[in-house]
């Protein structure tokens, strides 16, 4: 199963293999949270952002470093507080002088221009700074002084929020919450995964993870990823899944109905399918499924869903609302007539 | 065959499939409540009279399944990419066949890992055994349907006729009996009259019509089948009865068209009797006839025989046979005359014997028609329901003219009827008699007990009209001074209500007025 793309060669047993094998060096460093290195690294090749959620200390910061070891891409960490600001992250123009005496500017690079970008507790910058992130996001170039700066694929962001100390803290706009490809939110460890990881951090220092993949091994998997073909009847259910988010929809679970105030946006959808595309190839399928679609609704979903006064007032988690939806609707209504 | 084609062979198999397992689906269903129906229909049966046996019901409703089976099959048929998804359900294929189908007949635009797709989908369509996982035969819902329908069939044999008590099919299967016991006691009059009258066909017939009454009355018969087994004897009698009918014809001498007998059998039989005795008068007297005068007196007789009798009505064989007897007579041959009258005689004795089969055939046709009508519409005829009653005693007949009621024969005896609380027309009140005053007196005459021998429908029925004026009698209603009563009513009721002083004198006025007006 070889496809030719690019310069290089890719099939599906060698983007599995490379997939295993980052996760492997990721497990080496970072105990348990499988889940969430998945979904990172499907969000890495399915070209989104993540935002995780997690209070302090339970690995994101690690999580990154570690991902942009494996892959020897250039890391950066912002930690963002009320005083950033944009050209914090971005950069400024500078005034600089030659040897001749004559002035001129320059332009000084911001962490943005770093492949892996960690933008840590970013709730806790204003809503200007954080605005700053969305060029970079979804144009992947930065726009200073009328100049266009692109950014070096691979490009990831990754955002972190604590759910719980909300106090001087600016909630993300929902433009920029829809950036984002999935929500991961770090659990707290099993007692199992604490001893390891007391285990693997008190003792001997580990060996950092070896490099299994590079930015340009990155790029051409991201760009084998959307080879993947998609059957029709796969995107009407992801859009109807995406439609189900919308409490007037036809489909809407009851509780979507009673907590929903605004679903999904469409960049919802293509989330879906393209991280399905990610998955589908992650498990050596050269075709999307509805059950990728469906085991990637709740990262790529739980943060387009704005929940109403009601929900709010009853803390109804969307993870709850978007299991229901999944759980309601049929893969493939049209095959019902013909499996009684 | 590349892996391609076997992948379209395996969805093309599978659309085959799909739409048999559908077709036999919705035949399952259809057969299944049919045979649900039929099943309901054998409990039914024995509240109300339902004429559908329940195994038509139950064949019926497989026969009903198998064509809705073989419409659905014939009207419907997934299309490939249809099958390529429920294949992908079924056997976990996570939608890789529906994607290489799409991608094979070009719904999905080609991309760099299309043919890995379909290679993959054909790899695992390869793998596929639709005849162990998806059969196309008949599923257990059809099984279960035909199951269903033998059951509710076999039920409906074993317990045909059975009825719960006092319902409408009990009603029915009580009047089979009853009817079952009418035709036994028919059978038996028509033997004993067969019997004196030398009838053998009509004495033939009873015994079945006895044993039909008696299997009516012993076997647990559905109205269908009691209705079906009276239609049979009656054909039976019926052939009986033509081909007695074309004998005694031919008996009779008589021509096609030109019938000198009646066409009323009792009048038939009146007319050969009658030609009978004079035959028989006639040859006794031509023993003894010595004079001229007596032969001349029999010769006119024999003449007016052979003319046809004083009414018309003699048979054209005993008329020729009078003719004959007339000729030897007058050329002095009076044996030969004497014989030909005696074979006239022996032969209308015949006749009379035919004649009395074709009558006690009509009658048991008649007894066979009244008992299917009784039992079609489900009820006994009155005097048959009166003959379930207790015989004796129990329960009087409907009263004569000139009957005295229970209650005055009663008043004989007791001085003074005894109030009931069903007495009068209000309960508890009184007889009717101390409402209403004594009875209307009636005729005074003895009541004659009369019984009219014959059968029913062989007299004539006179209906006559009697016109004259009532007999003038007493008015026995008691008279009530209905004002004054009212008036007092009125004022007790205004002193309870509260009515103004100047409305309460106008009420009272208008009463008064009404007082003196009368």
């Amino acid at each position: 199963m070889t496809a030719a793309r690019g310069e290089g060669q890719m099939d599906v047993e060698t983007f599995r293999a490379t997939f295993e094998a980052v996760r492997r060096q990721m497990q080496r460093v970072i105990v348990g949270h499988e889940a969430l290195i998945d979904h990172t690294l499907m969000a890495l090749l399915a070209n989104g952002h993540v935002l995780l959620e997690g209070v302090p200390g339970l690995g994101k910061t690690l999580l990154v470093k570690t991902l942009a070891q494996c892959l020897d891409l250039r890391y950066a960490r912002i930690q963002f507080t009320p005083d950033l600001m944009p050209a914090d992250i971005i950069g400024t123009t500078v005034v600089l002088q030659d040897d001749a005496g004559r002035r001129y500017f320059e332009f000084q690079r911001g962490p943005i221009f770093s492949q892996i970008v960690l933008a840590d507790e970013i709730n806790r910058a204003t809503p200007k700074t954080q605005s700053a992130l969305l060029e970079a996001m979804q144009e992947r170039q930065v726009s200073v002084s009328g100049a266009a700066h692109p950014l070096e694929e691979p490009f990831l962001v990754l955002a972190t929020q604590n759910p719980i100390e909300m106090e001087g803290t600016y909630p993300l706009p929902e433009a920029q919450v829809d950036r984002f490809l999935f929500k991961l939110k770090v659990d707290v460890p099993t007692i199992g995964e604490l001893v390891e990881i007391m285990e693997r951090t008190a003792g001997p220092p580990q060996p950092p993870p070896e490099v299994v993949a590079t930015g340009e091994t990155i790029r051409a998997m991201q760009a084998f990823a959307r080879e993947v073909p998609a059957a029709e009847h796969v995107k009407t259910y992801t859009a109807r899944l995406v439609r189900a988010t919308h409490p007037r929809d036809g489909e809407a679970s009851s509780l979507a109905r009673r907590y929903v105030r605004y679903g999904s946006s469409p960049r919802g959808a293509q989330a879906l399918l393209v991280a399905g595309k990610v998955r589908a190839l992650m498990e050596g399928r050269a075709n999307v499924s509805v059950e990728d679609v469906a085991a990637l609704a709740l990262p790529a979903l739980r943060h387009r869903v704005l929940l109403n006064f009601e929900g709010e007032a009853e803390s109804v988690d969307p993870d709850d609302i978007i299991q229901s939806i999944v759980a309601e609707l049929p893969p493939a209504p049209a095959t019902a007539t013909w499996t009684p | 065959m590349t892996e391609h084609d076997a992948l379209l062979r395996v969805v093309e198999d599978a659309r085959r499939r799909l739409a048999a397992r559908r077709a036999w689906w919705w035949g399952g269903r259809v057969a299944l409540t049919g045979a649900g129906a039929a099943l309901i229909l054998v409990v039914v049966r024995a509240v109300i009279p339902v004429e559908i046996p329940p195994a038509i019901v139950a064949v019926g409703a497989v026969a009903a399944g198998l064509v809705a089976a073989a419409g659905v099959r014939l009207a419907t048929r997934p299309s490939p990419l249809i099958a390529a998804q429920v294949l992908d359900r079924r056997f976990g294929l996570a939608d890789r066949l529906a994607t290489a189908v799409e991608l094979l007949i070009g719904r999905h635009p080609q991309t760099a890992l299309a043919a890995v797709a379909v290679d993959d989908a054909a790899a695992h369509a390869a793998a596929l055994e639709l005849r162990r996982t998806l059969p196309g035969g008949p599923d257990r819902t059809m099984a279960a349907a035909v199951l269903m329908a033998a059951l509710a069939a076999a039920l409906g044999g074993a317990l045909g006729g059975l009825a719960l008590p006092g319902t409408p099919a009990h009603e029915v299967v009580r009047t089979i009996k009853r009817e079952g016991r009418r035709l036994e006691r028919a059978a038996e009059t028509i033997e004993e009259r067969a019997r004196a009258e030398r009838a053998r066909i009509a004495r033939r017939t009873a015994p079945a019509l006895q044993r039909l009454g008696e299997a009516l009355q012993r076997e647990r018969m559905e109205r269908r089948d009691a209705l079906a087994r009276l239609e049979a004897l009656g054909r039976q009698v019926e052939a009986e009865r033509r081909n007695v009918r074309a004998r005694r014809e031919q008996l009779a001498g008589e021509r096609p068209g030109r019938p000198e007998l009646p066409s009323d059998l009792f009048q038939q039989r009146a007319a050969v009797d009658r030609a009978l005795r004079q035959i028989r008068e006639l040859t006794d007297r031509l023993a003894t006839a010595r004079t001229p005068e007596e032969r001349a007196a029999l010769m006119r007789q024999l003449a007016l025989l052979a003319g046809g009798g004083e009414q018309g009505d003699v048979p054209a064989r005993t008329r020729e046979q009078a003719e004959a007897a007339r000729q030897q007579m007058a050329g002095g041959d009076a044996a030969a005359a004497r014989r030909t009258l005696q074979q006239s005689a022996s032969e209308l004795d015949d006749l009379r014997a035919m004649l009395a089969d074709e009558e006690g055939l009509e009658q048991a046709q008649r007894d066979l028609r009244r008992s299917a009508d009784q039992i079609a519409g489900g009820r006994a005829s009155p005097e048959e329901a009166a003959d379930e009653l207790p015989q004796a005693g129990a329960r009087p007949g409907p009263p004569a003219p000139g009957d005295r009621p229970p209650s005055e024969a009663r008043g004989q005896e007791q001085a003074e009827p005894l109030p009931g609380p069903n007495q009068g027309t209000t309960p508890g009140e009184g007889a009717i008699e101390q409402k209403l005053g004594a009875r209307t007196q009636r005729l005074q005459a003895d009541r004659e007990q009369t019984r009219i021998e014959g059968l029913r429908g062989e007299g004539r029925t006179i209906t006559s009209e009697l016109l004259g004026p009532g007999r003038a009698a007493r008015v026995t209603a008691p008279a009530r001074p209905a004002v004054a009563a009212a008036r007092a009513e009125a004022d007790r009721y205004l002193a309870r209500l509260r009515v103004p002083p100047e409305y309460r004198e106008i009420v009272r006025r208008y009463f008064e007025a009404l007082a003196g007006a009368r």
